[in-house]
């Protein structure tokens, strides 16, 4: 590796932060520059960017139930009473 | 931001300023504006730290006669989100500390695991399919994925619960479970590597993919 070139290691050490845009401007920079160059890193990243996607999107459908809110309102309406 | 969210924005404010004018019902009003709007985000992350649909509505319920109870320490204007999901957040380790501590059933060693991509890829799954991770989890459901969160050691549940679910940020998430945001990183990194092993398994199990054996 030479200075500002990232290797494979370093770069999917630095994946998870990528993703979340938690990387400084220089490493972001870094990241990208081997994410255009290496096709197995970005490989990576693309399913790894579609599973957070696909996990957030699912985990969404988990119900809630429907009387929660209602059973919330009430208990603080007896709170207020007492 | 809605009608309702501006006109609880709006009491709250005057709240805040101790308003005699507003009285309580206006205090009333603004908090139970800003708790229903909350109150989806907090069931589905209770649920992801209680394992269990139950406990979800009991922790959610006991958090909001506690938010209720102390609204008057709530700085209002301010992120009353993460006010109140720190306050789910502490009833739920509460309840835990009061129950039998449970082992955690993942080795930590695991996390260090090549996750998910890996796996497929040893599994020749790439070469059968152009997009790998939409085959696969689309054979997933949600509420395996759910399960597979819900199963994660506890300190790992904890940041990942807020970080998939509610897609809450580094620093909104250390704020919330009071741990500095280098914690939520590390935590976070290993929570992914073991929630994507745990789906692996799962796929595993269900004979969506077929482990290759060394």
């Amino acid at each position: 590796m030479t200075a500002g070139h990232l290797s494979c290691f370093e770069t999917i050490q630095r994946l998870d932060l990528y993703l979340d845009r938690a990387l400084g401007e220089d490493e972001r920079r870094q990241v990208e520059q081997h994410l255009e160059e290496c096709v197995h890193c970005a490989q990576i990243y693309a399913f790894e960017g579609k599973v957070l996607i696909e996990v957030r999107e699912k985990l969404q459908r988990v119900d809630v139930p429907p009387m929660l809110r209602l059973q919330v309102l009430n208990l603080l309406a007896r709170e207020r009473g007492g | 931001m809605s009608g309702l969210q501006l006109i609880a924005e709006r009491h709250a404010q005057a709240f805040d300023l101790g308003c005699p004018s507003l009285g309580v019902d206006n205090a009333t009003t603004t908090f139970e504006a800003l708790l229903t709007s909350v109150l989806d985000t907090a069931y589905r992350s209770a649920r992801f730290l209680a394992k269990d649909s139950t406990d979800a509505e009991d922790i959610v319920q006991e958090a909001s006669l506690l938010a209720w109870r102390n609204f008057a320490r709530f700085q209002l204007g301010t992120n009353f989100r993460g006010w109140f999901l720190r306050i789910v957040t502490n009833v739920f380790y509460s309840r835990i500390r009061k129950a039998k501590p449970s082992r955690n059933d993942v080795s930590l060693d695991s996390a260090a695991d090549a996750g998910l991509h890996g796996h497929l890829a040893a599994a020749d799954f790439q070469a059968a399919e152009l997009d790998p991770s939409a085959s696969f989890l689309r054979r997933v459901e949600g509420e395996e994925i759910a399960d597979a969160l819900a199963s994660l050691p506890l300190e790992f549940r904890a940041v990942a619960a807020y970080y998939f679910v509610q897609d809450l940020g580094y620093a909104e998430i250390a704020t919330i479970l009071d741990i500095p945001v280098g914690t939520v990183r590390s935590r976070l990194h290993r929570a992914r590597r073991l929630l994507q092993r745990k789906l692996w398994d799962m796929a595993v199990e269900r004979g969506i993919v077929c482990e290759v054996q060394d």
